[in-house]
C-alpha cells in the first residue's frame, strides 16, 4: 500500500460579520499562526443568510494519488467492482458519460469500456439500460450516454467547445434560437433514488 | 422517426447526408426529440415526451444548468482543468470572467475543491463530495466501495477501451507519461503502433500497448516478469471470453515468457461464447 506525504492547506472566505462576500470566489488565506498541520480548517462565517460553515479546501496530492483517484473514480482500478445488469448500471453512473462509437473491430469501444469495469459484461448490455429501461439516454455532439443529464439541453451548452464541431452545420441557426434550458433530473431517480 | 421521413436535399455534413437528417439531428440536440432506439447504430427518434418520463422533464434556469453541467463534468474527469470545466459552461457570448466567477462561487460553497497535483501546472477541480477520497488514497487506504469483487488489476490486466476517458485524447500522457493515440483514423504511414491498439492497465499503470497482432512493452523488464505474464494471461483470457473468441494467436508476442503464458491461458480454457456462459 502506498504511504505518501500529503500537504493540505485549507482556505476559506473571511468576511466581516453580517456581510456577504464582497466578491464571488474571493478567498483569503488564513494567517500563518492559524494553520494546523494535517487537519482541516473550518471557519464559521456568520453573515446573515450566508452559509454557517464556509470552507474552501486546497488539496495537494502526488501524481500517484491523482492517478489512482481518477482511475478509481472511473471504476477501472483496483479491479472490477461490479457485476450483472445492476452492476453495469452502477458502472455507467460512476463513469458519468459513456462515449459511443460505431466502429467495431474487436468490439465497440463502449463495450470494451464496460468490460473493463463489469465482471460478466456482455456486448450491448448498455443498450438495454438506455433504450429499454430508459435509465440513460444518449446526448451530445459527441455521442455519449449520460445519466443525470438533460434530455433537452441548454442552448448555451449546445455551444460548448466539445459540441461546436458537431453543430457547425447549425451555427447559422443558433443565434435565432430561443435561449432556453430544460432539464430532467435523472432517469435513475425515478427508480432508484 | 428517421431521416427517411422527409428526404430532400443532399448535404455534405458529417452529421447527415440529407437536410432532413440534419434537422432531426438538431431537434435531437436541442431535446425536442430523443433516441428511441438504434438500428445498426442508426438512431430512431421519437418525441421527447414519448421517451422520457413526464415527471423528469422540466425547465431549468441557466445558472442551475451551468452548475449541474460543471459538477457532472468534474465528476467525469475526477480532476478537471479549469479550461475544461469552462467548456462545460461557456456558451456563445459568455465571458471567461463569468466562468471564473461561477467556479469561484462553487469552490466557496464547497461544491468543488481545488487540487494541486505535484508536477502539474494548473490547479484542478474535484467534487467537494470527493474530498475524502484523495486523502484516503494518500494515506494508503482504499475506499470500501472500490473493493474488487475478484482479481485486482495487479493480478489481471485490464484492456482499456480506445475511447476510455482515462487514456483517450492525451490523458494517458498526463496521467501515465505514456502516449496513446487511437490510430484507427490516422493515415497508415503516420501510425506508430497500428490500426487498432488498446492500452493495457496493470496495477494502476498502463504498461504497454496491445495490438491484436503485436505487443509493445513500455518497460522491457516486464517481458521477463512472471507476475506480469500471469496477469496478462488472465486478462487475455477474460477478454477472449468477452469477445467470444475461441483461439489465441500470440505469435506476434516477441517475449517468450509472455507468449508462453498467453498461449497456456488460451489452451487451458474452452473460451465459450458469451451466450453460452451460465
Amino acid at each position: 500500500m502506498i504511504v505518501e506525504k500529503q500537504r493540505e492547506v485549507s482556505l476559506w472566505n473571511v468576511t466581516p460579520a453580517g456581510q456577504p462576500p464582497d466578491k464571488v470566489g474571493n478567498r483569503t488565506r488564513p494567517a500563518p499562526e492559524s494553520r494546523l498541520h494535517g487537519t482541516r480548517f473550518r471557519s464559521i462565517s456568520d453573515w446573515s443568510g450566508g452559509l454557517a460553515h464556509q470552507e474552501v479546501i486546497m488539496l495537494t496530492i502526488t501524481i500517484e494519488t491523482a492517478r489512482r483517484f481518477i482511475l478509481g473514480k472511473q471504476g477501472v482500478w483496483p479491479g472490477r467492482r461490479w457485476r450483472g445488469i445492476a452492476g453495469t448500471e452502477a458502472a455507467m453512473r460512476a463513469m458519468e458519460y459513456l462515449q459511443l462509437d460505431p466502429l467495431q473491430i474487436l468490439a465497440r469501444s463502449q463495450d470494451i469500456a464496460l468490460h473493463s469495469r463489469v465482471l460478466d459484461y456482455t456486448p450491448g448490455r448498455w443498450e438495454e439500460l438506455a433504450y429499454q429501461q430508459r435509465k440513460f439516454f444518449d446526448w451530445g455532439g459527441w455521442l455519449s450516454v449520460r445519466w443525470r443529464s438533460c434530455p433537452t439541453f441548454a442552448w448555451s451548452c449546445a455551444a460548448s467547445a466539445m459540441a461546436t464541431m458537431a453543430t457547425r452545420a447549425f451555427a447559422a441557426w443558433l443565434p435565432s434560437m430561443p435561449r432556453r434550458s430544460r432539464k430532467c433530473e435523472t432517469f435513475c431517480a425515478s427508480v432508484a433514488p | 422517426m428517421t431521416c427517411e421521413m422527409a428526404s430532400r436535399k443532399r448535404t455534405q455534413s458529417y452529421r447527415g447526408r440529407k437536410d432532413s437528417a440534419l434537422a432531426l439531428y438538431y431537434l435531437w440536440y436541442t431535446g425536442e426529440v430523443m433516441t428511441h432506439h438504434c438500428e445498426n447504430f442508426e438512431r430512431v427518434y421519437a418525441l421527447t415526451e414519448t421517451v422520457s418520463p413526464a415527471s423528469l422533464i422540466r425547465e431549468s434556469d441557466e445558472a442551475e444548468a451551468d452548475r449541474f453541467l460543471i459538477k457532472k463534468d468534474v465528476s467525469f474527469s475526477g480532476l478537471s482543468r479549469p479550461s475544461r470545466v469552462a467548456e462545460s459552461f461557456r456558451g456563445y457570448g459568455e465571458s471567461g470572467r463569468a466562468t471564473k466567477q461561477l467556479l469561484g462561487a462553487m469552490v466557496a460553497e464547497g461544491d468543488l475543491i481545488e487540487v494541486q497535483v505535484e508536477g502539474w501546472k494548473a490547479t484542478h477541480y474535484a467534487l467537494g463530495s470527493d474530498a475524502g477520497v484523495p486523502r484516503e488514497l494518500s494515506a494508503g487506504l482504499l475506499p470500501q466501495a472500490w473493493t474488487p469483487l475478484e482479481t485486482t488489476t495487479t493480478e489481471e490486466v485490464v484492456f482499456l477501451a480506445p475511447l476510455d476517458h482515462v487514456c483517450a485524447r492525451g490523458r494517458a500522457r498526463a496521467l501515465f507519461g505514456f502516449d496513446y493515440i487511437w490510430e484507427v483514423y490516422k493515415p497508415e504511414e503516420q501510425r506508430r503502433f497500428g490500426y487498432y491498439t488498446l492500452p493495457v492497465l496493470w496495477g494502476d499503470r498502463p504498461t504497454n500497448t496491445f495490438v491484436i497482432l503485436g505487443l509493445w512493452l513500455e518497460d522491457e523488464a516486464h517481458g521477463l516478469d512472471e507476475a506480469f505474464a500471469a496477469a496478462l494471461a488472465r486478462g487475455l483470457a477474460r477478454f477472449m471470453r468477452f469477445l467470444g473468441a475461441s483461439q489465441l494467436d500470440a505469435t506476434a508476442i516477441r517475449e517468450p515468457l509472455l507468449r508462453q503464458r498467453a498461449c497456456e491461458s488460451g489452451q487451458s480454457r474452452s473460451f465459450p461464447k458469451q451466450s453460452d456462459d451460465v
